[in-house]
């Protein structure tokens, strides 16, 4: 029943939102504070109950073997938080812009948080498979009303981008479906049926689904989709985008790809590891080389995604731990990333970092919140991007150490380019564009400092956030049986 | 037997009410006779009725019937303005209540006589209203392009049903049925001949390829209200009466004759969707997605075994009604002649009747939480449960491609708009575009059959 509120409250609010007109800004952000809220109570509940899991289910399409069934974890605790933490934040960055139709806007991103939420707790492959899909659908339209140049082209390629692999995972899903005893798409059913594959079907499965994660994230060679949707996406879709949907790929790594084929992961996932080093890396070049800040943005998210995912694909406990306070905290920076964009970009009309510099000396504090954000994403310690990367970058490590040592070149690389931006933004001389510059305001000041108050405080002290999933980690590394 | 026959009935009340003056009348007295149907399908889903050894009232028929009268039902609510002139009312609503009991016999058929007649019933009358706007060029071409491919069409079902007579001696199809395992010989090639000519007819009722020639000139030329009426209920009919003679020679149907099927499925998948992608002219383009549709509910029905008339009444209504959705807004733009620009910016214009065609257009596409994913998905699972996965992979590559096509028009219509046409929607025509949208996202939640 729980878990059931859990996904209304999102869906209500975007009914309310979209039928409250002018204070569809108010409604939204007010439900989505009772959502994180609600989450909170639900990780007290999951805490005092010695972190029981939370079971739904009801019969949905009997015939078909589906079910609606909801499962909470502390993995999907940690996602669901993710989304509670983030959500908030979005619709407020938001606040201030001003969108043509906005309670179309505010309705359509409640309406992707219901589906991601969904996508989170799922306990039913077809149930995951339509969450999954859900959530691309205001994503998509998203773009294509409030996105800029063009949308049309670039948000149609993403769309079917995405839908090649979702047909992919689907086809992988009704295969494995077919291989439960009693044809069912529950959860365990399907951990049964994949394991009882021989492994080179287990293969296969592992590339069907894993195709459907690689695109969304997205991984190397991919990826093509990815810099441009962000680039013409408005700020709050591409933080949507970045901030929780990809997280639906890394968190179906958990949850639908490596326990279904476990063997066929440590039979063949060298190569899904050794694409997502890879992945790394090109990320990174490119973002050096990248005169728009933007695009910057996108390519190191191509870039920390790929050290997620091979944290997570290396299946053991500090890679998948790592990767889950990683999507949390990727989660949390990309935001302020982002929301750095938008004060920007609506002061100055551009994010050519050649078109701007020396805005810290007008801003200091925009300069030093930036900066505290730059240190998260380049993973210093004391910051929460130290905790995340820290953990993958051992996990893989123990996994294969030739592909630890160049996924560890990505923190090197990060500070080349996440550096080199803020030099080029912050510092130098004040360029035309920056002229009337103006001092951000209170709002804006007030979302930086969650963003700074998270980075800080999950740094310093990650440990709550760490034992929430903990267990649920080491109950699924242990039912793995190498 | 009494659906049946309410159902002629409506279509001589309608010839007769010229002259009783009850015009007015016809519409309800119309939808009455179909909800009555209905009801009495409903009640009828677990029982046997047969008709003189010529038909039969079974769940089957039931199931089908209901469908039918749901899409009937909102076709006669979503176009009745296509009735409204009073010269012509009662000729249209006779012809279209005709052509229905025409699809009546064709789902409760037993005998392949009642087949033939079912199949002309329904067509002859289309025949006609297809070209049921005189002075249009196109709608003649229409209407005699119909009339002479269809029947060139039943020809070969003629000559199929007399070689699977030749064969087995009778026209009942349980007999047919109870005779296939048990022929030798020539009769064997008479039969598998003879089936091969009467899928090869039902191929051209229900348009798909290499038999489908027919449909993008007849769907573009007819009248949209017609159009709508072709691609819903008489593709439903047909398809219904196709999966009943498949069921009669379920296990007698050899390899390379099973292959052909597949090659037709194969075929009408990729080309329907090949094509569309290029389609400027909605209408047109919309023929091609009902081709495309044909391949995928053809592919369900042959790979599935049992509970087929499931997947195939559940696939027909949920297309049925996306489809009469996109047909009405169509209708509602430009009355014949569409381009897809003429669907630019309606987001803007008419917010209503652009939302309902991104719900119909998603639906077609397949994407959830739209009931078109769950029809797509049976199908798919139906032909990776029997083996097939080659033609999975061709569905799926055929989906992608007609997202492609139904975006096209999303993306047009998000754009902004230069005119705004004035016309506001009727009340009526709200309701209508409501309850498919409802319907559309309903049969998710709820999936009936």
């Amino acid at each position: 029943m729980l878990l059931l509120i859990l996904l209304l409250i999102p869906l209500l609010t975007a009914v309310l939102t979209y039928f409250s007109g002018n204070n569809a800004k108010h409604v939204a952000l007010g439900g989505s504070l009772l959502n994180g809220a609600f989450v909170l109570f639900l990780l007290y509940t999951y805490n005092t109950t010695r972190q029981e899991t939370i079971y739904f289910s009801m019969p949905w399409i009997p015939q078909l073997g589906v079910s609606f069934s909801l499962m909470l974890d502390g993995i999907s605790l940690m996602l669901t938080i993710l989304s509670a933490i983030v959500m908030p934040m979005i619709i407020y960055a938001s606040y201030n812009r001003d969108y043509p139709d906005r309670h179309v806007l505010y309705a359509l991103m409640m309406l992707m948080d219901f589906a991601m939420a969904g996508s989170f707790i799922a306990a039913d492959g077809f149930l995951f498979y339509i969450f999954w899909e859900i959530a691309l659908i205001p994503i998509y339209f998203i773009c294509l009303k409030w996105g800029g140049e063009g949308r049309q082209r670039i948000t149609l390629k993403f769309f079917l981008y995405t839908m090649v692999g979702s047909l992919f995972m689907l086809f992988a899903f009704i295969y494995l479906y077919q291989h439960t005893p009693d044809k069912t798409f529950a959860l365990q059913a399907m951990y049964e049926a994949g394991r009882s594959l021989p492994v080179t079907e287990q293969g296969l499965v592992f590339a069907g689904i894993f195709l459907a994660f690689a695109i969304k994230m997205p991984i190397f060679p991919l990826h093509t989709w990815q810099p441009e949707t962000y680039y013409i996406a408005p700020t709050p879709g591409a933080m949507l985008l970045s901030g929780i949907m990809l997280k639906m790929a890394t968190y179906g790594i958990i949850r639908w790809l490596i326990p279904v084929v476990p063997q066929g992961v440590a039979e063949y996932g060298i190569w899904a590891v050794g694409l997502s080093v890879v992945s790394i890396l090109y990320a990174s070049f490119i973002s050096i080389v990248q005169k728009d800040y933007k695009r910057l943005i996108a390519f190191a998210s191509i870039a920390h995604v790929g050290l997620i995912s091979a944290g997570l694909l290396s299946a053991n406990v500090q890679g998948v731990q790592g990767g889950l306070v990683e999507m949390l905290s990727h989660g949390i920076n990309t935001v302020g990333l982002f929301f750095v964009y938008d004060i920007i970009v609506t002061r100055t009309g551009t994010s050519d970092m050649d078109k701007l510099g020396g805005l810290r000396s007008i801003d200091p504090l925009l300069g030093f919140m930036f900066l505290i954000i730059v240190l998260s994403v380049v993973a210093l310690p004391f910051t929460n991007g130290f905790v995340g990367e820290f953990l993958l970058i051992i996990g893989l490590f123990q996994y294969n150490q030739v592909l630890g040592a160049l996924a560890g070149l990505s923190i090197v690389l990060g500070v080349v380019y996440m550096f080199r931006s803020f030099q080029k933004m912050m510092l130098g001389e004040v360029k035309d564009e920056a002229l009337n510059y103006k001092k951000q305001t209170r709002q804006e000041t007030l979302l930086l400092l969650v963003v700074c108050v998270f980075i800080v405080g999950l740094g310093v002290y990650p440990k709550p956030v760490l034992s929430i999933s903990e267990k649920s980690v080491m109950e699924l590394i242990q039912g793995l049986n190498f | 037997m009494t659906e049946i026959i309410i159902l002629s009935l409506t279509g001589v009340a309608a010839l007769v009410s010229e002259f009783l003056n009850l015009r007015k009348m016809l519409l309800p007295m119309a939808i009455v006779a179909m909800l009555a149907v209905m009801l009495l399908s409903y009640t009828h889903l677990d029982t046997v009725e047969s008709v003189y050894g010529m038909a039969e009232l079974n769940p089957f028929s039931s199931k089908f019937l209901m469908v039918l009268c749901g899409l009937g039902i909102l076709w006669l609510w979503g176009f009745r303005r296509f009735f409204e002139d009073e010269k012509t009312t009662t000729d249209y609503f006779a012809l279209a209540m005709f052509s229905f009991a025409g699809a009546a016999c064709m789902v409760s058929y037993t005998n392949l006589a009642m087949l033939f007649l079912g199949v002309e019933i329904l067509s002859i009358p289309i025949y006609v209203l297809a070209g049921s706007n005189k002075t249009d060029v196109k709608g003649n071409e229409a209407s005699f392009k119909y009339f002479l491919l269809g029947a060139f069409s039943s020809c070969f079902l003629l000559l199929g049903i007399a070689l699977l007579y030749g064969a087995t001696g009778t026209f009942d199809l349980g007999e047919i049925s109870a005779k296939t395992a048990n022929l030798t010989g020539e009769n064997q090639a008479l039969l598998q001949v003879g089936f091969v000519l009467t899928v090869a007819a039902f191929a051209f009722k229900v348009a798909a390829a290499p038999f489908h020639f027919w449909a993008p000139d007849v769907y573009e030329g007819s009248p949209t209200p017609v159009t709508a009426y072709m691609v819903t209920v008489v593709k439903v009919a047909a398809f219904a009466a196709l999966l009943k003679f498949f069921q009669a020679f379920q296990g007698a149907i050899p390899q390379t004759v099973a292959w052909a099927v597949y090659g037709l499925c194969f075929l009408t998948l990729m080309f329907a969707n090949f094509v569309a992608a290029s389609q400027k002219n909605v209408k047109r383009l919309m023929a091609y997605s009902s081709i495309s549709h044909t391949g995928f509910m053809l592919m369900g029905i042959f790979c599935q075994d049992k509970g087929a008339e499931n997947l195939l009444a559940y696939y027909a209504l949920v297309y049925g009604i996306a489809s009469l959705t996109a047909f009405r807004v169509l209708w509602y733009l430009r009355n014949e002649v569409a381009d897809i620009q003429d669907f630019k910016g309606l987001l803007h214009t008419n917010q209503l009747a652009a939302v309902a065609v991104i719900m119909a257009m998603l639906s077609m596409a397949g994407i959830p939480p739209l009931a078109g994913f769950i029809a797509k998905y049976r199908v798919l699972a139906a032909a990776s449960a029997a083996g097939q996965g080659w033609l999975v992979v061709v569905g799926i590559l055929a989906s992608l491609l007609a997202i492609y096509y139904y975006f096209k028009i999303i993306i047009v219509m998000f754009e902004p708009s230069e005119t705004a046409p004035d016309r506001p929607l009727h009340l009526a025509d709200k309701v209508f575009l409501y309850v498919c949208c409802g319907l559309l996202i309903g049969l998710t939640v709820w999936p009936v059959v």
